[in-house]
């Protein structure tokens, strides 16, 4: 007897369709499933096998073959099981009476079933379940059957029914005997209630790394914050996803879909703050740009839209910094594995902060705290950072210690959402210009080519004036004068100015570094 | 007939240079055989012989070990051919070019390999600028300032060539445009510490030398560098102690320099610190307080005036042109104390006039001494973040301030200062 269910399972960040087909024939019993499945998905006859009795369904002892198809696409996790199961309840013809051959073709041929088995035949939730409803959507199936805790992100991205059950004789009940079904409803999500944990307002005083990040939220800058230890680098990082605009419905549910395939999805909702990802340095290359056979998101990924943070970055390991280069560059990263290449976005914000030297207070000398590395060392670990990397950073940021009457003074300072409105505003004035300029329009200042800087930019008079002398005197490299000017249009954008001036290339030159 | 007695000289003298690259024999050992053997050829042959007398005279001599013999007797030619490769000369105790103020040391070098000006090694004017690797900004400020000082004053600065007061003396000088010597702890061909690469050009450039006591090859090792600071009092007149903790090479210096009856100046520094506790502790112990360059012209009668003829004894055309507007009230400068507060005050005021009114508030918070970050430059002055931002760029480019890391900022010192054309 041959019957064939639907499911879906992941790739990349992306699901495809799995046909499953069970057929079942005489001889010895024997279960086998074939089509490339990886350990989970092999180990998903045990479960079925338990599940499908402890359903109250006979198990039929005979010979099984299931066959995974596309056969040549290596199918990952345990969201098969149902629809395993499902297909071996059909196949052997069980299911109740009223289901016959015409009944059983319908629901097969028009559902996708989604959903891991329990031995007792409960259905859990599985990993990934909104980049399947997107790809489910795409293609249009009728229903999609999956477990309770699936069932708001699955109807986040598909449009049609999502019926939810907890059980495998609950869902053969809705399913073919007419008992009652469960669809799941979707949560309102324009309902973006942020909640972040860090505001600017806690900040006290530092008032230039405060607006430097500000900057650098508007024109999506890469920074590099430095300074003593205990200077507030790691308060100032967390709060920058605070003051980025909140995520429209599209950005939403990409960012969702990233994590939801990382299992790292709320449960139950989409994700409505910006990612803030600080990794340990002990990170590796893999943990970095995602990992495994079919490559799991990395934190690259997993920052798009937000904020990657890399705190104490000199002891994060080289190859690992390195990394970044070209993901900095084309926000995508690209892992090449036997089985294909996959390409997976990352635009993000990339904070860096690190010591002057090793032991924390090179060069911020006081009376109580000496350097004690030698030269060589706070050289070295200067030089952590390569140079390629360093070029990618548009901005540096010097964070000092805040004075004892700066944190004890209770007067207020600027609220995130205050900065936000101005980063918002920053930004819509360069959507308008690359709108006008007929450049992609989320393009921020801060990923303006050569070609597209000299075309849009306006300087006055006295900010030509200064690049010129600053240029000469300051021994400006080329690569740095295009940074420069991003910066400074980012600053004119803040400002609300349409054209550069002096004070806006001298904000610029302040935080240039070295 | 005297040129030929020169050559036989120069091929004679030149095993002194071979024997200096002998691991273990040293200036001392060379100059008891010369003495023994009369002629520094007869003293290598004897060497290379293994002549028993070698050993009479406490000298290790070579060990029978055939593959090391052959070595040394390879030894002139490598020589030779890496003298030319790296265009160093040398100059010897024999020779009539030794710089004299060197024979009245203990233990003068035998030898001195040196690329440049040879006569710049003779001259007269010299001061030495010693202290420490790490330092504080405070010493680089006065390490510069002072040399530049000097520099002007026709004074010929000398130094080593390792990183903080060395590396700042130099560049202060060379701001001056003047003739700097910098003595190596290593063989000429070794660029150590290897930043300093550019500064060892502009030196060579600048008509000034690259002197040293070790062949080409010799690595820059720890005991080297105790034994080259006596070359740089030797060649000085007076030593100056810029910035020393309590325990320090440069109060090694020090010592050798009074032992060897060189003046010892201490620049005072702040007592909290414990950066300068050796030039305190040495001003305790008698050296000279160097609180202006002027000092030490005064002490040795350094008039100003014949500050162009020591220049070009030193072979070097200087330039006759002023720095800036200031130079011209350095040379008139008087010997009385209060003129030379008054200068430094001019030469603040100076810079004050063509400041506008915010940079003025920003000059007044700044010192020359410690760094002050954004964040305390806005809390003292009432100016907005940009407008600080755009003045402390305008003081950048004047060259009136610098960062010293980035985003904090002092005020520069003429020395320091690059951009004061």
């Amino acid at each position: 007897m041959y019957a064939r269910t639907y499911s879906m399972a992941i790739n990349g960040l992306d699901a495809y369709t799995v046909t499953v087909e069970v057929n079942i024939t005489k001889g010895l019993p024997a279960f086998e499933i074939v089509g490339l499945p990886t350990a989970a998905v092999r180990e998903a006859k045990e479960r079925v096998r338990a599940a499908i009795t402890n359903a109250g369904f006979t198990f039929p002892m005979q010979r099984i073959v299931v066959n995974l198809a596309p056969a040549d696409i290596r199918k990952d996790g345990a969201g098969l099981d149902v629809a395993i199961a499902v297909g071996i309840i059909f196949a052997s013809a069980q299911g109740g009476r009223k289901l016959n051959k015409n009944k059983r073709q319908y629901i097969s041929e028009h559902t996708v079933f989604i959903g891991e088995m329990a031995l007792d035949g409960t259905i859990k939730s599985v990993r990934g379940m909104l980049a399947i409803a997107i790809a489910a959507d795409n293609e249009q199936w009728d229903l999609m059957v999956t477990g309770v805790d699936n069932g708001k992100e699955a109807k986040a991205a598909f449009a049609n029914r999502v019926m939810i059950s907890s059980s495998l004789s609950e869902l053969m009940n809705m399913l073919c005997n007419d008992s009652e079904r469960i669809y799941a409803t979707a949560d309102d999500r324009l309902d973006t209630k942020e909640s972040y944990t860090a505001d600017f307002s806690d900040v006290k005083g530092q008032q230039a790394a405060k607006q430097a990040l500000e900057i650098a939220a508007a024109g999506g800058h890469h920074v590099l914050l430095c300074g003593v230890p205990g200077a507030g680098k790691t308060m100032l990082a967390r709060c920058m996803p605070s003051i980025l605009p909140p995520l429209t419905e599209t950005e939403q549910l990409t960012i969702s879909r990233i994590y939801s395939i990382a299992g790292l999805l709320p449960s139950q909702q989409l994700m409505k703050e910006r990612p803030f990802r600080s990794p340990h340095h002990t990170i590796t290359m893999a943990g970095m740009v995602g990992g495994g056979a079919i490559p799991k998101p990395g934190e690259l990924t997993l920052s798009h839209g937000g904020v990657l943070f890399l705190d104490e970055a000199p002891e994060f390991k080289r190859p690992v910094l390195d990394v970044l280069r070209q993901p900095l560059e084309d926000g995508v990263v690209t892992i090449s594995r036997a089985s294909g290449s996959y390409s997976y976005m990352c635009r993000f914000i990339l904070v860096m902060a690190m010591n002057p030297c090793p032991c924390g207070w090179y060069g911020h000398e006081d009376t109580i705290h000496h350097c004690i590395c030698t030269t060589h060392q706070v050289e070295q670990y200067q030089r952590t950072l390569s140079g390629p990397l360093r070029d990618r950073l548009d901005m540096y940021i010097p964070v000092d210690r805040p004075k004892l009457e700066e944190l004890q003074d209770g007067g207020h300072s600027e609220s995130s959402a205050a900065i936000r409105q101005r980063v918002m505003e920053a930004r819509e004035r360069q959507q308008k210009r690359a709108a006008a300029y007929g450049i992609k329009e989320d393009t921020l200042n801060s990923r303006l080519s050569h070609h597209d800087l000299q075309q849009m930019l306006r300087c006055d008079s006295s900010a030509e004036q200064m690049m010129e002398t600053a240029f000469t005197r300051l021994h400006i490299s080329l690569r740095s004068y295009d940074k420069l000017l991003r910066v400074a249009q980012t600053v004119a954008d803040l400002s609300g100015d349409d054209r550069i001036t002096g004070d806006h290339i001298a904000t610029a030159l302040a935080y240039r570094g070295q | 007939m005297a040129t030929q007695t020169r050559e036989t000289n120069m091929t004679s003298h030149f095993y002194i240079a071979v024997m200096q690259c002998v691991e273990g024999l040293g200036a001392m050992g060379i100059r008891r055989l010369i003495a023994y053997y009369k002629t520094p050829e007869a003293a290598w042959q004897a060497l290379l012989t293994n002549d028993e007398s070698v050993y009479a005279l406490g000298i290790k001599g070579i060990k029978p070990n055939t593959s090391e013999r052959t070595m040394l007797e390879s030894l002139p030619t490598v020589l030779k051919k890496q003298l030319e490769y790296w265009d160093i000369h040398f100059v010897t105790y024999l020779d009539a070019m030794y710089p004299p103020q060197l024979k009245d040391i203990y233990n003068p070098p035998a030898v001195l390999f040196y690329r440049g000006s040879e006569k710049l090694l003779r001259t007269e004017r010299g001061v030495a600028m010693v202290g420490a690797r790490k330092c504080t900004q405070y010493g680089r400020n006065v390490a510069a300032e002072f040399s530049y000082e000097l520099g002007q004053k026709g004074v010929v600065v000398i130094s080593g060539g390792a990183r903080g007061i060395d590396g700042c003396s130099h560049m202060g000088a060379l701001h001056a445009k003047a003739p700097t010597i910098a003595v190596m702890g290593c063989g000429l061909d070794t660029v150590y510490p290897r930043e300093h690469a550019k500064l060892f050009r502009d030196i060579l450039l600048g008509g000034g030398t690259l002197v040293s006591e070790y062949p080409p090859g010799v690595k820059p090792l720890g005991n080297h560098f105790p034994m080259r600071n006596r070359i740089i009092s030797g060649l000085a007149k007076a030593v100056v102690v810029v910035e020393a903790k309590a325990s320090s090479g440069s109060l090694i210096t020090a010592d050798i320099a009074i032992n060897d009856g060189r003046d010892v100046f201490a620049v005072p520094g702040n007592v909290l610190s414990g950066e300068s506790e050796g030039t305190n502790w040495l001003l305790r112990q008698g050296a000279m307080v160097l609180t202006h360059t002027d000092d030490i012209i005064e002490e040795y009668d350094w008039a100003p005036k014949e500050s162009k003829q020591a220049c070009k004894v030193a072979g070097v055309v200087k330039e006759e042109k002023n720095h800036n507007g200031n130079s011209d009230d350095t040379r008139k400068s008087t010997d009385s104390g209060t003129e030379k507060i008054k200068k430094e005050s001019s030469h603040n005021s100076a810079c004050m006039l063509s400041c506008s009114l915010e940079e003025k508030k920003v000059l007044q918070v700044l010192s020359y001494s410690t760094t002050y970050s954004v964040n305390e430059i806005l809390e003292q002055t009432d100016l907005s973040l940009s407008s600080l931002h755009t003045v402390l760029l305008q003081l950048e480019l004047k060259g009136l301030v610098e960062q010293s890391s980035p985003g904090n900022y002092i005020m520069l010192t003429l020395g320091r200062n690059q951009f004061v054309d």
